[in-house]
């Protein structure tokens, strides 16, 4: 049941009665996100560079970029990436090739931050010692708006610069970079908004993620097919395709992701001038009917705690490998068709001796990362109870610490599996869905090959929460991306193997001419095992810390 | 193994709690008989929630041992089973109901008597159907407090309890433990709500700066040697912190109240220089021991 609250606190203007503390307001909102704001500018300059990079090394002459422009032009492969403009240039490669991924990772931190500035410190009740300031709600969120704006006009420039350092076309680059900070704008007033009516956080980010996962589809139709490009007008991820930067350059189309960020930002600005501190415009019942299911032990409650988010990275798991299983078709005609594209993906460590193996190998190995994330997130969620005190109520009732944590780990273990397990099922559906010659064996295997990496990534999760609980999630997932990448474009630059070894993701199974060792998969269990029990024998023998 | 139908139902020995540079608790020797209302006293940073915390093997002592009705506190699995434990800030589920947190903890605590706890809810007037994150803090509170008895442990840590709670039902509460001690629980209520403390405690300690400064019960610390004198001045009334034996003053309407540990002669003969218009002697409140033994010097 739901209703609507209407309150009537009068409209103020923003900046008219208290600047001194709206600027003090602004610097406090950039201090809760200017980690992740700068790990998000280098992601994009990072991943930009390596487009651009990788794009002059695979294709260095006008004969192979000819090839790329016919090849691109596939539906397939246009459905994801876009209409393809300039592509044989290394700017319009690297936004056509890399632009939907990093548009999502921009769209997801942006939401994920703003829901997290603006109704999880109201759900907190931090937001009240803001407001019981000289400040008014309106304000608040005019300043946490202001620092978000900060955060993607670093991101427009951070998305510009490498381009221009690289020496590519500095008018491409400013459109580029402009429409992708813009883009996060969108992103960032759609979660403002999203925050007005729903509470409590946990369902403004599940809403916020949807609205923006149905964009994204608007725009995978509207690729598919030249007579409904018409489309990419009525989603943000498509505006970004209409700039054609590096090509065209039209940057008119900027005025369509700023109005829709002012619009959306304003609208969200005069919702929350009718509604009270805390509350949403639409009001979750205050009671409900009770579960009773998965209470009766600490162990089945952990499990109970954890089964949304599990749904929620199963879902997304799923419907991304189903996708990878699609493209599988026509990424085997592109192979077959372009040596060079071959190349490349040779070049970064994939067995292209039998295409399709090798591109479900290479998708497996791409997957594994959310696999070794999905760990280290489960366990930081443990050092969330704890920090938040919550795990206090387990254990001043005889839960015995070392067996809690125990079978707690052996839980994430399971349901790192099922994903595994569903993720594999959904690339297998795929590939059938295209008709791509893959036998099941061939997906299971690389599949089962990632277990051993789950459990050293669990294991070394549970290390850090037993002996240095607040660095639980900062150190494990920052070595499970520094891995992957140190395989990835440690193949691609052609780094030596003594150096690359050191990536566990180096070990996963290369189908079909490489297959998972018995060393590698031995090594990184028992890896793992040892580090999860000095990790619960440590928790065991701690005290039990606060945030 | 220690007989545990004659132990203590608290007891420590030497308990010690450094965090790094800081001496959270300092060698506490401590027992607190079966049956017993015992008040654990202290201004905030004595070492009052950390002695729980150690009770309750959360945090691991640097030195000495602590048993739970002859149970070692790092057992765990044993000791719990005879303890609820409530504290002033209580973390709970958000998205749990009042009903779905009260039967995780039932079931982890377990034996819960179904009819108390339906009592116990109805007393403190609390609706468990609503999710923890709709309650105030109050309410939040009282279901931490329904939670920690109703399976009617034998000992009950309670950490400053009632905060958040109104007048009434911080009565009730008063009422519910005086019960609780009637069927022989024991109780140690940690609180710097000296009323609440005086109420219902039979026997009290006092913690300064991680240091047990007096156990003693109620009566003999009232007869601790503290004297109040409400002394009225024709005049601005004068300071005695200097003066020996006068350990807290408190300006009071038209003169000062002193309290004096020991015999007042040499505030008398100061009192005698001075336009005393009336000197009143009485027994001191709690405040005024508790006071005593932070006072003057704690204040400056």
């Amino acid at each position: 049941m739901t209703e609507v609250i209407q309150t009537s606190a009068p409209p103020s203007s923003i900046a008219a009665t208290a600047p001194v503390s709206y600027r003090a307001r602004v610097r406090w909102s950039w201090r809760l996100m200017r980690r992740g704001a700068m790990l998000s500018w280098l992601t994009v300059a990072i991943y930009m560079s390596v487009e651009v990079l990788a794009f002059r090394s695979a294709y260095p002459d006008t004969a192979s970029r000819q090839r790329l422009i016919e090849l691109s032009a596939s539906t397939s492969v246009r459905m994801l990436e876009g209409v393809p403009g300039a592509v044989d240039t290394a700017g319009g490669f690297a936004v056509w090739d890399g632009g939907w991924m990093l548009m999502m990772i921009v769209a997801a931190w942006a939401l994920l931050t703003v829901a997290r500035l603006t109704r999880g410190e109201e759900d907190s009740g931090r937001a009240e010692l803001v407001l019981s300031r000289p400040m008014t709600g309106r304000q608040a969120l005019a300043a946490n708006l202001s620092a978000m704006a900060l955060a993607m006009t670093g991101l427009a420039l951070a998305g510009a610069v490498p381009f221009i350092v690289l020496g590519e076309p500095v008018a491409g680059a400013l459109v580029w970079g402009a429409g992708l900070g813009a883009f996060g704008a969108v992103a960032t007033a759609l979660g403002a908004l999203v925050a007005q009516v729903f509470e409590p956080r946990r369902r403004v980010v599940s809403v916020g993620l949807g609205l923006a996962a149905a964009a994204f589809l608007l725009r995978v139709v509207a690729n598919s097919a030249d007579n409904r490009l018409w489309l990419l007008a009525v989603t943000p991820f498509g505006w970004l395709d209409r700039l054609r930067a590096f090509s065209e350059d039209r940057w008119w189309w900027l005025a369509a992701p700023l109005a829709a960020a002012l619009s959306l930002g304003g609208l969200a600005e005069l919702l929350c001038a009718r509604r009270d501190a805390g509350a949403a415009l639409l009001r979750s019942s205050a009671t409900h009917r009770s579960r009773l299911h998965l209470l009766g032990s600490a162990t089945a409650f952990g499990w109970r705690l954890a089964s949304g988010a599990l749904l929620g990275w199963a879902l997304t798991l799923t419907v991304s490998s189903l996708v990878f299983g699609l493209m599988a078709g026509a990424v085997i005609d592109f192979i077959n068709q372009d040596a060079t594209y071959r190349r490349m993906l040779e070049s970064m460590g994939m067995d292209m001796s039998v295409p399709v193996v090798g591109f479900v190998s290479y998708v497996t190995v791409f997957m594994a990362l959310p696999f070794a994330a999905f760990v280290c997130w489960r366990v930081g969620a443990t050092r969330q109870e704890e920090a938040a005190g919550r795990l206090d109520n387990l254990l001043v009732r005889g839960v015995v610490r070392w067996r809690w944590l125990t079978v707690t780990t052996v839980h994430a273990v399971v349901a790192a599996t099922m994903l595994v397990a569903v993720t594999g099922v959904g690339l297998w559906a795929g590939a059938r869905l295209v008709d791509a010659p893959v036998t099941g064996s061939q997906i299971v295997e690389p599949m089962a090959g990632t277990l051993p990496l789950i459990a050293l990534f669990t294991g070394i999760s549970v290390l850090v929460f037993g002996v240095a609980p607040r660095l639980t999630v900062a150190v494990p997932v920052t070595l499970a991306v520094l891995g992957y990448l140190l395989d990835t474009f440690g193949s691609l630059f052609k780094w030596p193997d003594a150096v690359l070894t050191l990536s566990p993701f180096r070990h996963l199974a290369r189908l079909p001419g490489q297959p998972m060792t018995a060393a590698a998969v031995t090594v990184m269990t028992a890896a793992g095992v040892l580090a999860a029990t000095v990790g619960i024998v440590a928790f065991a023998r701690r005290d039990l810390r606060g945030a | 193994m220690v007989d545990d139908r004659r132990a203590p139902a608290i007891r420590t020995e030497g308990l010690t709690k450094r965090f790094g540079d800081v001496l959270a608790l300092d060698s506490l020797d401590l027992a607190v008989e079966r049956g017993e209302v015992f008040g654990f006293l202290g201004p905030n940073g004595a070492g009052k929630t950390t002695t729980i915390r150690l009770l309750l093997h959360l945090i691991r002592p640097t030195a000495g041992r602590a048993w739970i009705m002859g149970i070692p506190a790092q057992d765990v699995g044993q000791a719990h089973r005879h303890v609820g434990y409530v504290s002033g800030d209580v973390a709970l589920w958000p998205q749990l109901t009042g009903i779905e947190a009260l039967r995780l903890l039932g079931n982890l605590s377990g034996q819960v008597n179904e009819s108390y706890r339906d009592e116990l809810l109805q007393r403190l007037d609390l609706d468990p159907s609503r999710r923890i994150r709709t309650l105030s803090k109050g309410n939040r509170q009282k279901v931490a407090l329904v939670a920690a008895l109703m399976h009617q442990p034998d000992v009950l840590l309670l950490d400053e309890p009632t905060a958040g709670l109104d007048p009434l039902k911080e009565a009730e509460f008063q009422q519910i433990v005086r019960e609780a001690a009637g069927r022989g629980q024991t109780i140690l209520l940690s609180s710097h709500i000296l009323d609440e403390v005086e109420d219902i405690c039979t026997r009290v300690a006092i913690l300064r700066t991680g240091r047990l400064v007096e156990v003693a019960t109620l009566d003999k610390l009232r007869h601790k040697g503290v004297t109040v004198f409400d002394v009225m001045f024709d005049g601005v009334a004068p300071s005695f912190a200097g003066v020996p034996g006068v350990v807290a003053e408190q300006p009071v309407d038209g003169g000062m109240r002193l309290s004096v540990v020991g015999p007042p002669k040499a505030l008398l003969s100061e009192l005698g220089r001075q336009a005393v218009l009336s000197l009143r002697s009485r027994e001191p409140d709690l405040e005024e021991v508790f006071l005593s033994y932070y006072g003057v010097a704690d204040r400056r």
